[in-house]
């Protein structure tokens, strides 16, 4: 029996679907439900409406949450962008040995994130990292940087460390969007009396726009829910300096052991990420 | 303009790319490298100040450590079981939905891709409650499975966007010239688009087997046991309780960072081409 | 026809009423048919003394090297109708903080009540930072992979547990008689919230202690102090003279302020110098004057920044480097600082006294009672229960708890041990140790005091960092509480 191509598409699809029902709707559906009931280790399960989400709402430690992961996120993001963007371009421009640069210009994704915020959790030791040991050789500090027991250098550890495994994603992306320029443009230009910078602004940047965009959507997405570097490097402190949302849902795991919070603790960061993509998807396709 | 001029000028110059590059890459390499160094000390010298960076007596006492008197091993292949488990799932029923939804749309096949591609907007630790509750129900704790389960929803959806990128760029009539001469669809498909397509599908498997070789987070709330955590949880046995024991962690880093870096020196291409490929067309 | 449908039946039968049977436990037996008060009361079973003798070959096992050591291998007196309650269990597993190679007392304990009751200890060892989450996983689960749970802060786990009943209840183990031989002020913290008993085997007491330099102190010009407010004095001036003479990263006093369980400890040490408890009506209070000093520690005293970060066990280390005038820490780390390779900076220059006191009241060596212990699985058998409360009234007695002191260095929970003349030759400071032990209070806390502790610490680190006054910080961190409360 021959099926009509379209059947024999919805057929192909049934797996993905499946999966798809029931890896994320299901558990969706749970989610939602266990918000609305008090559902914590001492007290009997009860549906107690929208308390929870007053609880999550007005509590200080939620908003402290949320502003560290913007400004993890952000930081990242930017650091990322830059990181990758450069070393993109010279990577086009390299023509002997490409491979072999390319290779290593990814070798950091290697990495797994947590163990990355180990070797950086050592090299930022003041008491045995490189890291303050080679700032006081140049002469740029006096005395080892206290990473770790300052908020705001906790922070940057942190971001540094995240970035570090995140430049070669953002590098690929852009190296395809570089690809993807026809040189004519470029030596019209050259033609016409531009230098590598204006042409860079002119041809350049426009054209890989779309490619940078959705490599650092994808990478912004994706730092605004890990823990594993700060759960590594700081566990969170000094003070709750580095204390994101992904730690803020643990602590309603683990420490008050109230999975209705944990619930809407998720559902909030769910959102948070939602229209934080859909504003930017949007933001895209309006260019175009 | 002059000094613009200049900076274009000396940025033009083609050795000015090369060494602003290797500069660069030694910078980012950096931390693999001392990593590296840092696993062939002694634990004493590890702790040193001011520290040392080539080891000043090297040794081999902590890949030794770690590999006769650690769990290091059993979590290396746990890591690898769920690494191959996933990828395995993934890409068999990858390869068809991506190429379903590529080459056969029907009406609801462009909201099926974007509740696709939805799903990996979710962050995992939305879902961290609703599945340890269903995965506790259903007695999958610090099993296998679980974790092959979790990383398949993981990985799933971005194999199906990356292999829909390659199917979408697939001459069409290749496949059509093929069904003329009495092949069936399925037929078509794996004896045709596979083979041809086989350096971009064997991209998106090695992507899916390093997404899940990283995985942490459900690791390490779904497993209970050394027999069953994977390296990303088991690194932590060597911080805390005692001491932080970096030449440990180093040679344990290196272990880890292995698979990664053994694909990249190889496959590069064909992994830029793969994680690409979606991304261009789509 | 016939013959094939009756043996169904009788098979069927036979499985329905095994299951019946299984299901319904008759025939069972669990913790409630031993006879803990035979053949001799329970205080008497479990203070059985035996000669410390040199241990075999035999007693080798879980990676950790016992032979030719000395310990205690027989003395304890097993239950009567242990054998029956207990069945045919021959395993039960057990979680382990960090790797057993760190705890040779376990180790020889494990292999000893092997020996006498033919149950084998599994362990499972994990990292300490993950075990909470790990067990709440596995009692969420309801599975019965693990059967007892080792318990790193009882005081702030127990409540959770009991109140959730998570943990099986152990009153048996503790007869008046038997709680007579240990400190009195400490089992307060192994009740839950309903009175009773969940945790059966206190083992492994950390007793704090202050460690000092001496040449440091003579150097700076102080005496070691006896009260805090000497203490903040004191670790000021030797910090200055530290800075001064032996360049930046050398400080006056370290303290591991990064383990919110140590904050506690702390706080509690300074409030019970003042003979002022911690919980009042059911509620965590700090006093105001224990704040001061806390915080005074950093403002105005020797405390190091970077002891923010410090977990239980990088504090002693930094001391035992060499780089701290002061350090506060647990009894263990006398053995510890013994060491020429692990205490590369101190050797033969380090001291050790009580605890400071409060000016006016004394108090010296008063602390909040930190020990480690287990809690029982509720999910599993009967069988495995008895099993488990066997391994638990092993492990408290005089037997192991010689072993753990002698051993390895652990505090050890009863208090007749210190006067075994092995002990009193053998083991540094036993006076010392014995005084401070004697001087730990225990208090049972409610659920919400872990999310409480973490709020302290929280605002310590504030206050240390200089983005909020300490008055400021108390009022809001205290407020904080109330609400959880």
């Amino acid at each position: 029996m021959k099926l009509s191509n379209n059947k024999y598409g919805v057929i192909l699809s049934i797996p993905g679907l499946l999966i798809i029902l029931a890896l994320v709707i299901f558990p969706m559906i749970t989610l939602f439900a266990t918000s609305f009931f008090r559902y914590t280790s001492s007290l009997p399960v009860r549906f107690i409406g929208l308390k929870n989400y007053q609880y999550v709402l007005k509590d200080r430690l939620f908003w402290l949450a949320l502003q560290n992961t913007a400004v993890y996120a952000g930081g990242v993001t930017i650091l990322t962008f830059i990181g990758g963007v450069v070393i993109a371009l010279l990577l086009s421009k390299v023509t002997r040995g490409s491979g072999f640069f390319r290779s290593v210009a990814m070798f950091p994704w290697a990495v797994p994130l947590v163990i990355s915020g180990f070797i950086w959790k050592w090299i930022f030791n003041p008491n045995v990292g490189i890291f303050s040991d080679f700032l006081m050789k140049l002469g740029l500090i006096s005395k080892p940087l206290p990473i770790f027991s300052d908020p705001n250098l906790a922070m940057i550890g942190c971001i540094i460390a995240d970035t570090w495994v995140r430049i070669p994603f953002m590098c690929i992306f852009t190296l395809a969007g570089l690809e993807s320029i026809p040189r004519e443009l470029y030596e019209a230009a050259k033609v016409d009396g531009a230098n590598c910078l204006t042409s860079f602004r002119h041809i350049t940047l426009p054209l890989i726009k779309r490619m940078v965009f959705i490599g650092l959507l994808i990478t912004s997405m994706f730092t605004f829910r890990t823990i594993d570097v700060i759960f590594s490097m700081t566990g969170g402190g000094p003070a709750r300096a580095t204390y994101v949302l992904g730690y803020y849902i643990i602590d309603q795991l683990w420490l008050r052991v109230n999975y209705g919070t944990a619930s809407v603790a998720s559902i909030l960061t769910l959102f948070l990420i939602l229209s934080f993509a859909s504003f930017y998807v949007y933001f895209i396709f309006k260019k175009e | 303009m002059k000094l613009t001029d200049t900076i274009a000028a000396f940025l033009e110059k083609p050795l000015t790319s090369y060494i602003l590059l290797v500069i660069i890459l030694v910078f980012i390499l950096s931390p693999i490298i001392f990593t590296a160094f840092t696993s062939f000390k002694t634990r004493a010298e590890t702790f040193q100040w001011p520290p040392t960076y080539f080891p000043q007596k090297p040794t081999l006492q902590a890949y030794e450590e770690v590999i006769f008197r650690s769990p290091l091993p059993r979590h290396l292949f746990n890591s690898l079981i769920v690494a191959l488990g996933t990828t395995s799932i993934v890409m068999s029923g990858s390869l068809f939905t991506a190429y379903g939804l590529s080459q056969y749309q029907y009406k609801g096949s462009g909201i099926v891709l974007l509740l696709f591609i939805a799903t990996r907007i979710i962050p995992p630790i939305s879902l961290l409650v609703p599945f340890y509750i269903i995965m506790s129900l259903l007695g999958l704790i610090n099993t296998y499975t679980c974790l092959i389960i979790l990383n398949t929803f993981l990985c799933y959806p971005l194999a199906v966007w990356m292999l829909k990128g390659f199917f979408d760029a697939f001459p069409k009539d290749l496949i059509d010239s093929s069904i003329v001469d009495g092949c069936t669809r399925t037929g078509a498909f794996l004896r045709i688009v596979v083979p041809i397509s086989a350096v971009g599908i064997a991209a998106v498997a090695i992507i899916t087997f390093l997404w899940t070789w990283n995985e942490f987070l459900f690791a390490m709330i779904f497993t209970n046991t050394r027999e069953i955590q994977p390296v990303t949880v088991g690194a932590h046995y060597f911080v805390g309780d005692e001491l932080v024991q970096w030449d440990s962690i180093a040679a344990t880093a290196m272990f880890t960072a292995f698979p990664g870096l053994v694909f990249f020196s190889i496959a590069q291409k064909a992994i830029v081409k793969g994680l690409t490929a979606g991304a261009v067309k789509g | 026809m016939f013959p094939r449908n009756l043996k169904l039946l009788v098979v069927m039968g036979i499985c329905t009423i095994s299951f019946t049977m299984m299901v319904t436990g008759a025939g069972a037996v669990g913790p409630n048919d031993i006879k803990w008060n035979k053949p001799l009361s329970i205080a008497e079973r479990i203070t059985g003394k035996g000669p410390v003798e040199v241990i075999p070959a035999e007693y080798d096992d879980y990676g950790v090297k016992l032979s030719g050591k000395k310990g205690m291998l027989k003395g304890y007196i097993l239950p009567e109708g242990w054998k029956e309650a207990v069945g045919d269990v021959k395993k039960l597993v057990l979680t382990n903080s960090g790797a057993l190679a760190g705890d040779p007392a376990t180790a020889l304990n494990a292999k000893i009540f092997e020996k006498m009751t033919g149950i084998h200890l599994e362990f499972i060892e994990m990292s300490g930072a993950l075990m909470w989450p790990k067990q709440l996983s596995v009692l969420v689960a309801r599975s019965t992979d693990v059967d007892l749970f080792y318990q790193r802060n009882p005081m702030l786990e127990i409540p959770h547990l009991s109140a959730a009943n998570w943990a099986v209840p152990v009153d048996e183990l503790w007869t008046p008689d038997v709680e007579k031989l240990y400190p009195e002020k400490v089992l307060d913290s192994f009740k839950g919230i309903d009175g009773r008993f969940y945790g059966g085997a206190p083992f492994c007491f950390w007793a704090m202690h202050l460690f000092y330099r001496p040449s440091w102190l003579t150097k700076a010009g102080v005496t070691v102090p006896l009260t805090w407010q000497d203490l903040v004095i004191a670790s000021s001036k030797v910090d200055t003279w530290a800075e001064n003479n032996l360049g930046p990263g050398n400080d006056g006093m370290v303290y591991a302020a990064g383990d919110p369980d140590l904050v506690h400890v702390l706080l509690a040490m300074v409030q019970y110098s003042q003979d002022k408890p911690l919980i009042k009506d059911g509620r965590f209070v700090i006093d105001p004057d224990t704040w001061k000093i806390v915080t005074d520690l950093w403002l105005k005293g020797g405390m190091s920044d970077s002891s923010l970060e410090y977990l239980w066990s990088m504090a002693p280390e930094v001391f035992a480097k060499g780089k701290a005038g002061f350090t506060i820490t647990g009894g263990v780390y006398i053995n510890e600082f013994k060491n020429p390779e692990f205490a590369t900076g101190i050797q033969n220059d380090w001291g050790v006294t009580l605890t400071p006191g409060w000016e006016g009241i004394g108090n010296r060596g008063i602390g909040p009672v930190q020990a480690d212990d287990w809690t029982i699985n509720p999910y599993i058998s009967p069988a495995k229960k008895a099993a488990a409360m066997l391994w638990m009234d092993y492990q408290r007695s005089y037997q192991a708890q010689f072993n753990e002191l002698y051993v390895e260095g652990n505090e050890s929970a009863m208090m007749c041990v210190y006067e075994h003349p092995a002990v009193k030759n053998e083991v540094a400071y036993v006076d010392l140790r014995r005084e401070t032990l004697e001087a730990q209070i225990g208090e049972s806390y409610p659920p919400a005091m872990w999310e409480a502790i973490e709020m302290v610490k929280e605002y310590l680190g504030r206050v240390v960092l200089g983005e909020m006054d300490p008055d400021k910080a108390l009022e809001q961190v205290q407020a904080e509480i109330n609400m959880i409360m």
